[in-house]
């Protein structure tokens, strides 16, 4: 079933859709809240609330891309149980080891405290996005949006982990010069 | 900002980086890139030994006998559907017809071989490669440059004679030609020559061959060159002496300065233009008797056999022959005198 039948199902708040959704995006859904988390029982359920508020959502939404949007509710969800779940010592897994890795290349909160809006730093990333090359841009979001392992994006990408490594290094290099340059460090 | 911060604002870009990121695909190399660029290589490997190391080409089983329409024209004229094609390599015939004194050979003895030169780095954006086929060899100079006479044991091998064309995009002009073809007594599975016996230099020759003449002579010669006439083409033979492994680190050579070799060996080649192109024979491990032959076997080749011999050792570096007792019997060919070094 396509999206925009999905979407229909939504709207026709037929609980179908939250099935049809699973079947089709489960496993994704599951694997980006389980890099996060590294909890199966916390992912299932940040899916499912996830599904919850995508059912919330529709209508009015009539979200296009379904999946992107699926995705940044899972995302959303999952952060914040992992915040949630580390104020609470308990959690960990990859998510923060890429957090640790980003925080070399930005500045502590004291020197820009309050001086970005936080769209104003969407703009930015999206700009520093478009510089990349294609190749280098999936790197860096799945890595640091979809918290994949150096593992997981070099056997999507074909690379290998360690020039997945040494890429992902330079591009946070990149991330900082650019952030830089822009008065944002 | 902090990572959170930063990772919550990377949370909402547009949604196109995110699909971007799922959808993504590695790319495959095509089959073309890939055994395109091992073609390349393996031509860029070529190039480099040919200038490198002129010892390694190696010719075809199949060999075709260099063209010779006319008898009384030195040299190898472009062949027609005439030439002769023989399976085994052509052995030479027991009948003597030409004996050559060894007095009448000038053999200029070399210090050593000579470095490789760097390459011309050829932009491909200003000039075109052609790496050449045995057709494509035959086409450029005039015969697949097999000569008429391979001492006995030696064989072409598996991979047929090749070349390489390098032309100037801009004008068409030809700036770079080479092309080779060698004989080995025996080959490994990969095609590269491989000795027979304990010594671990493998026996055999090689022919290059350029129109442009940019062939150099792989040995450094000591003193000026002198050449030897062979039926009005001027030879300029060159030997040098050259040590062979394994080495022994417990002993010292003669020179004091390398480990003591297992043992030497000769390399002779033997430079000279014919019909406007540059040839080389460079041999290892050969009698100077044999790289004869196989150059006169190039400059005349016969269809009958010929025997270089006589009573004469091999001469000194520099002596001349008072007189020539043995030279006779040169249908069609004569070795003359070795011409004197010009004046300086």
């Amino acid at each position: 079933m396509d999206d925009s039948a999905i979407i229909e199902l939504f709207l026709a708040r037929s609980e179908q859709a939250i099935r049809e959704l699973d079947g089709k995006y489960g496993k994704l859904c599951h694997s980006l809240s389980y890099n996060i988390l590294h909890s199966r029982q916390d992912a299932e359920e940040c899916v499912n609330d996830a599904y919850l508020g995508t059912w919330d959502a529709i209508p009015p939404a009539r979200p296009n891309p379904l999946l992107a949007f699926l995705c940044k509710i899972v995302r959303n969800l999952s952060l914040m149980r992992y915040h949630a779940d580390r104020t609470a010592k308990r959690g960990g897994g990859s998510c923060a080891v890429a957090l640790e890795e980003l925080e070399d290349c930005l500045a502590s909160p004291r020197t820009v405290e309050g001086d970005l809006e936080e769209r104003e730093l969407v703009r930015l990333i999206e700009g520093f996005l478009d510089t990349l090359p294609p190749e280098n841009r999936v790197l860096f979001m799945r890595r640091y949006w979809f918290s994949d392992s150096c593992g997981e994006v070099a056997a999507r990408t074909g690379l290998s982990e360690k020039n997945v490594s040494v890429r992902l290094s330079r591009i946070r290099k990149q991330l900082r010069h650019y952030l830089e340059e822009r008065g944002v460090m | 900002m902090n990572a959170a911060q930063f990772s919550s604002a990377l949370g909402k870009v547009n949604d196109k980086y995110i699909m971007e990121a799922i959808t993504y695909e590695r790319k495959k190399k095509s089959g073309w890139l890939k055994w395109g660029a091992m073609a390349a290589c393996i031509g860029l490997i070529f190039t480099v030994t040919m200038a490198a190391l002129p010892g390694i080409f190696r010719g075809q089983g199949n060999i075709v006998l260099p063209p010779n329409p006319d008898p009384d024209v030195p040299g190898p004229v472009a062949s027609g559907d005439d030439g002769q094609t023989s399976a085994e390599p052509l052995q030479p015939p027991s009948e003597p017809e030409i004996t050559i004194n060894w007095d009448g050979v000038a053999v200029n003895e070399s210090a050593g071989l000579a470095p490789d030169a760097a390459r011309l780095y050829r932009d491909p954006a200003l000039y075109n490669e052609e790496i050449l086929d045995t057709q494509g060899v035959k086409a450029y100079y005039g015969w697949e440059l097999a000569p008429a006479y391979i001492p006995d044991g030696l064989t072409g091998g598996g991979k047929a004679v090749s070349g390489r064309i390098v032309r100037e995009k801009a004008t068409g002009n030809v700036v770079e030609d080479q092309a080779g073809r060698s004989f080995w007594v025996d080959f490994w599975e990969d095609g590269s020559p491989k000795s027979d016996d304990d010594i671990v230099i493998p026996k055999g020759f090689t022919i290059r061959a350029s129109r442009l003449r940019i062939l150099h002579c792989c040995l450094l010669p000591i003193d000026e060159e002198r050449t030897t006439d062979f039926g009005g083409v001027p030879i300029t033979l060159s030997h040098c002496s050259m040590k062979h492994g394994p080495f022994d680190p417990t002993k010292k050579a003669p020179d004091g300065l390398s480990n003591m070799p297992a043992g030497y060996y000769d390399i002779y080649t033997a430079s000279f233009t014919l019909d406007g192109v540059e040839y080389e024979v460079s041999a290892q491990r050969l009698e100077l008797e044999e790289v004869i032959k196989i150059t006169a076997s190039i400059i005349k080749p016969y269809q009958e056999g010929f025997v270089v011999g006589g009573s004469q050792e091999i001469p000194d570096k520099g002596s001349a022959p008072a007189e020539y007792p043995d030279t006779v019997i040169v249908p069609g060919f004569d070795l003359d005198e070795p011409s004197e070094p010009d004046a300086p």
